[in-house]
């Protein structure tokens, strides 16, 4: 199966899904974590990921703050907004709907069409 | 509400010029590294092995910094201002192309700048009073009979659409100030409402109010602005003044101020003189003009419906009268003549298709200079632009061009309002209204920005496709292969033919108009124009009394024994225009059929022919006893009406108050005269009668000199003003002179649109040399290896030139069919000359071909100079 590519906005909406299970996390954890679940299926360059970073910061959803890593080095923790779980909720149920509305159409077959 | 945040962010990003972004970007990006590169060791890899791998999963750093900056603030405006610099950089870098750019576009934008400002305030009305959206002029529909009072109050009472209704008056009143000339000014008579309602403040104390109107109170006026200039020197205690007004003394109580302009009727063309109290308010009397406020939240459509609908019903009130005709209500618009507002909408065609042209011809220099970017934009593209980011960056380049063009034209239009009012026909209304205003200045930008997309686009959406491959092989198989190449010659040849076709349409258009001058240069006027000084005089009523003839008789005799006067005479009617016109036909004794009769009747005293330098052909001239019983002929009048031997016959042009024919004897026959301006209009030929010894008030002197007609201007005022002190003489003006003001609406389209065609003709071999020089440029390789393997230079040269002209045929053939079409748009314009006059297009189309083959050929002639050896050594 070849890689693909992913489509606008979902990369954002795949942080706040995984910072609502482990935050606060570092920008590193993240792209590990997005890596991981999405089984190496997609073919994003993990740098693409602190553009998207700063955008949510600068909107709100997201906050972040500095710590000390696990390698005794000075790291930035993100973790959600309150404003954050409402979009990333909002979000959610916009992607469930759509999914079981295409979900339908490839189910229905010739004779339900008619 | 996150994006406005974000947004806000940006904005003091932008502004305050924060850069700890990067920073933290930096730290974050060490620290990923670091990570990843720990985790790589974990798994076994060599130190070099895993921070490679890390590196190379993290992706392009650079590109990430991109983005990164992107998302913090307004890169749009950062990168805009960083296009704008850049273009600034290469405008100074090649200044040869940028010099010819600019002067292009200074020239392009200059002359429609000007015409533009002649249209904006000329045309484009700027009625000088306050909320003028809400006024109407109540009108009658086509005829200016004037509308009464009682029709006024019945409008008043019956349509409540109407905040307040007013009315004025003209006259041609004769005006004098203290012991000065007599001076002949319009003046109007208002209504109490007619200030109030146009809501204006007066320059110098205070408008008329009703009460000025009612009876027994003293007269009063209001002087125009015009008028206060004139008649009082600016004077600012004119307040208390006094001025007569067809001999009625007013005290002045206020003055307007500049500009003012009633802007409705006819009159309002001329200078505007006085505003006295409309005191006559008989329910008959007929009033010029009628203008209403509407009232505010009542749609202007409402009140037009209700004149609509009053209308009829007024016919029925009013049955006396001698027609009726509809009333219609019009918005207030300045009156300028037909012939003036047409002229100057065609003449801002033409100039727009001077920029148009102008614009073309960028754009193919542009994609001509492409060629020699192409490495540039290669590059650019490699290290990551986008083609949007390409097309933006030459755009803003345009943009940049285009603006410094602009204001260059704008520079250059300022000598063009000057030299549009010095050639402009006098009698123009609002000549002083031609100058910058806000309205020019945003037309200026608008069209700047407007030609910047114009010639920017094309090339940029061109220079900004560049396929893999093509980037940075270049030398001999870029020349010889090179897809793209082919394609750019291609769209390089296409706006060269527009080029020269717009430039067809242009030149056709001036040489068209040059032709047509030139006829009516050539029109025979009928009348020796040298030597001759003509005037008008209007006599007072007092000098009158009981008849003007021993007045005028003493006047004739005083001119005709001043030295330097051969002949002089009195008419009714000058050589070349003017006269009574009977609105009946021609009817020749013995015949029962009346021909319609378009001329016009001409009165003189003995001696006009001479004094006018009109040929006598048969009969004689007339002789002091001549009464109005005899007539003299136009040989052309003679001919259409009379036939055969026209002496000694009889016709009639009028009947007497018993319906009876008045016949005249013919006793000459003189030649044709025509006027230049007339000319066009082929009015009817004229006839003449004796200037009657019982004379009249208002006639024309006609002065044959012997020394400078104009030295004898104040001599032969001195003799009108010795028998009649309050005589007013107006239009002091040698022959020659009226022929030269009466070819002066024509002068100026001709010359303008000579101008316009030179000006397309220079762009058009600009554009085509530029072309051909960059294209040649290129070539210098294929060119010298043509030369190596044999080519003798006159192939090459030859080649060369066969192209350009190739192109040169297609956009005259091209531009020749478009002028067909448009040029029926100027034929009103053209004196005996058609449109399709064959001659003019071959012409034109033989002058354009040999301009572009001479712009060809000079840069191909360089182009075999070169040394065949040193150019194939360097590659």
């Amino acid at each position: 199966m070849p890689k693909s590519d992913v489509p606008q906005g979902t990369l954002a909406l795949m942080v706040l899904k995984t910072l609502e299970v482990l935050e606060p996390l570092h920008g590193y954890g993240i792209a590990r974590r997005i890596e991981q679940i999405s089984g190496d299926l997609l073919a994003v360059n993990q740098g693409t990921l602190y553009p998207v970073l700063l955008k949510l910061e600068q909107e709100g959803t997201i906050a972040s703050e500095l710590r000390a890593s696990e390698n005794n080095r000075r790291a930035r923790y993100y973790r959600m907004t309150r404003a954050g779980r409402k979009r990333l909720r909002a979000e959610a149920r916009h992607w469930e709907q759509t999914a079981t509305i295409i979900g339908r159409f490839f189910a229905a077959k010739a004779e339900d069409l008619s | 509400m996150s994006w406005l945040r974000r947004f806000l962010l940006r904005v003091r990003n932008t502004v305050a010029g924060r850069n700890d972004y990067e920073e933290r970007l930096r730290e974050e990006i060490e620290q990923h590294l670091a990570l990843q590169t720990a985790e790589n060791l974990r798994a076994g890899l060599s130190r070099a092995e895993a921070r490679r791998r890390a590196a190379l999963k993290f992706g392009s750093v650079e590109a990430v910094k991109e983005d990164h900056r992107a998302e913090q603030a307004m890169t749009f405006v950062q990168t805009f201002f960083r296009d704008i610099r850049y273009g600034l950089r290469y405008m100074r870098r090649s200044p040869g192309f940028t010099a010819v750019a600019l002067l292009t576009l200074a020239l392009g934008i200059g002359a429609n700048v000007s015409i533009f400002s002649a249209i904006n305030g000329i045309l484009i009305e700027h009625l000088p009073y306050a909320h003028s959206s809400r006024l109407l002029t109540i009108e009658r529909e086509q005829v200016a009979w004037g509308i009464t009072l009682a029709e006024v109050h019945a409008i008043q009472e019956q349509c409540p659409a109407f905040q307040r209704i007013a009315v004025a008056d003209d006259l041609y009143s004769t005006l004098t100030v203290g012991d000065g000339l007599p001076m002949r000014r319009w003046s109007s008579q208002v209504s109490g409402d007619f200030f109030p309602m146009l809501d204006v403040k007066p320059l110098l104390g205070r408008f008329l109010a009703p009460s000025d109107a009612q009876a027994g109170s003293a007269p009063v006026a209001v002087l125009s602005y015009g008028l206060w200039r004139d008649g009082f020197g600016r004077d600012q205690r004119v307040v208390g003044r006094d001025i007569v007004a067809d001999k009625v003394h007013y005290s002045i109580v206020g003055v307007m101020p500049e500009r003012f302009e009633l802007g409705v009727s006819w009159a309002s063309a001329k200078e505007e003189g006085l505003w006295t109290p409309l005191t006559d308010t008989r329910p008959n009397r007929r009033n010029s003009m009628v203008i209403g406020r509407v009232k505010e939240g009542v749609d202007l459509p409402v009140a037009r419906a209700q004149i609509g609908m009053i209308s009829p019903r007024l016919a029925e009130r009013f049955p006396k009268g001698t027609e009726h005709v509809a009333l219609v209500a019009k918005t207030p618009g300045i009156f300028v003549e037909p012939d003036v507002r047409k002229g100057l909408l065609i003449l801002q065609g033409a100039v727009a298709l001077v920029l148009l042209l102008a614009s073309v011809n960028l754009s193919a220099l542009l994609i001509a200079r492409a060629s020699s970017r192409h490495r540039e934009l290669a590059i650019r593209k490699a290290l990551g632009a986008s083609r949007s980011r390409l097309v933006r960056q030459l755009l803003s380049e345009s943009l940049v061009l285009a603006l410094s063009g602009g204001a260059l034209g704008l520079l250059l239009s300022v000598w063009g309002i000057r030299i549009l009012r010095a050639i402009a026909p006098s009698g123009t209304p609002r000549l002083d209204r031609m100058r910058l205003d806000p309205n020019v200045l945003w037309f200026t930008f608008a069209i700047s920005v407007f030609s910047a997309i114009l010639f920017g686009l094309f090339p940029a959406l061109q220079a900004s496709v560049s396929r893999r491959g093509d980037v940075l092989e270049g030398g001999l198989s870029a020349m010889f292969i090179g897809a793209a190449a082919h394609k750019r010659r291609f769209s390089r040849n296409c706006l060269l033919i527009v080029e020269i076709a717009l430039a067809a349409v242009l030149v056709v258009g001036g040489a068209l108009m040059g032709r047509s001058f030139y006829r009516l240069m050539r029109v025979d006027t009928g009348v020796r124009a040298d030597h001759a000084l003509t005037m008008n005089v209007e006599l007072s009523e007092s000098s009158c009394r009981p008849a003007c003839g021993l007045t005028t008789q003493t006047i004739l005799a005083g001119i005709n024994s001043l030295p330097g006067v051969e002949r002089a005479a009195l008419s009714f009617g000058g050589p070349l225009g003017g006269g009574m016109s009977w609105r009946s036909g021609i009817l020749l004794e013995g015949s029962q059929d009346e021909r319609p009769f378009d001329g016009v009747e001409r009165a003189s005293t003995p001696g006009f022919f001479q004094a006018a330098g009109i040929r006598l052909l048969r009969g004689r001239d007339f002789v002091t006893t001549d009464r109005k019983d005899v007539a003299i002929v136009s040989k052309e009048f003679a001919d259409r009406y009379i036939g055969g031997d026209p002496l000694g016959k009889r016709f009639s042009a009028h009947k007497d108050a018993g319906g009876r024919p008045v016949w005249v004897d013919i006793a000459g026959v003189v030649n044709d005269t025509r006027d230049r301006a007339v000319a066009r209009f082929h009015s009817g030929p004229p006839y003449y009668t004796p200037f009657g010894i019982e004379g009249s008030r208002s006639w024309q002197v006609i002065a044959r000199t012997s020394a400078d007609p104009m030295s004898l201007a104040s001599p032969i005022g001195r003799v009108v003003r010795s028998a009649d002190k309050a005589a007013i003489i107006t239009d002091v003006k040698s022959l020659e002179q009226s022929l030269f003001d009466s070819a002066a609406l024509p002068r100026f389209h001709t010359s303008l649109f000579g101008m316009f065609g030179l000006l397309a003709l220079i762009l058009a071999v600009i554009g085509v040399y530029g072309v051909t020089s960059y294209s040649v440029l290129q070539r210098t390789q294929e060119i010298a290896i043509r030369m190596a393997l044999g080519a003798r230079a006159e192939d090459v040269t030859q080649r060369i030139v066969a192209e350009g002209g190739a192109v040169a045929l297609v956009g005259i053939a091209l531009g020749m069919g478009v002028a067909l079409a448009l040029t029926r748009s100027i034929q009103k314009m053209l004196f005996e000359t058609q449109p399709m006059d064959f001659a003019t297009y071959a012409g034109v189309a033989a002058l354009l071909l040999v301009a572009a083959l001479a712009a060809c050929y000079l840069p191909a002639r360089t182009a075999t100079r070169v040394d065949p050896i040193t150019i194939l050594r360097h590659e």
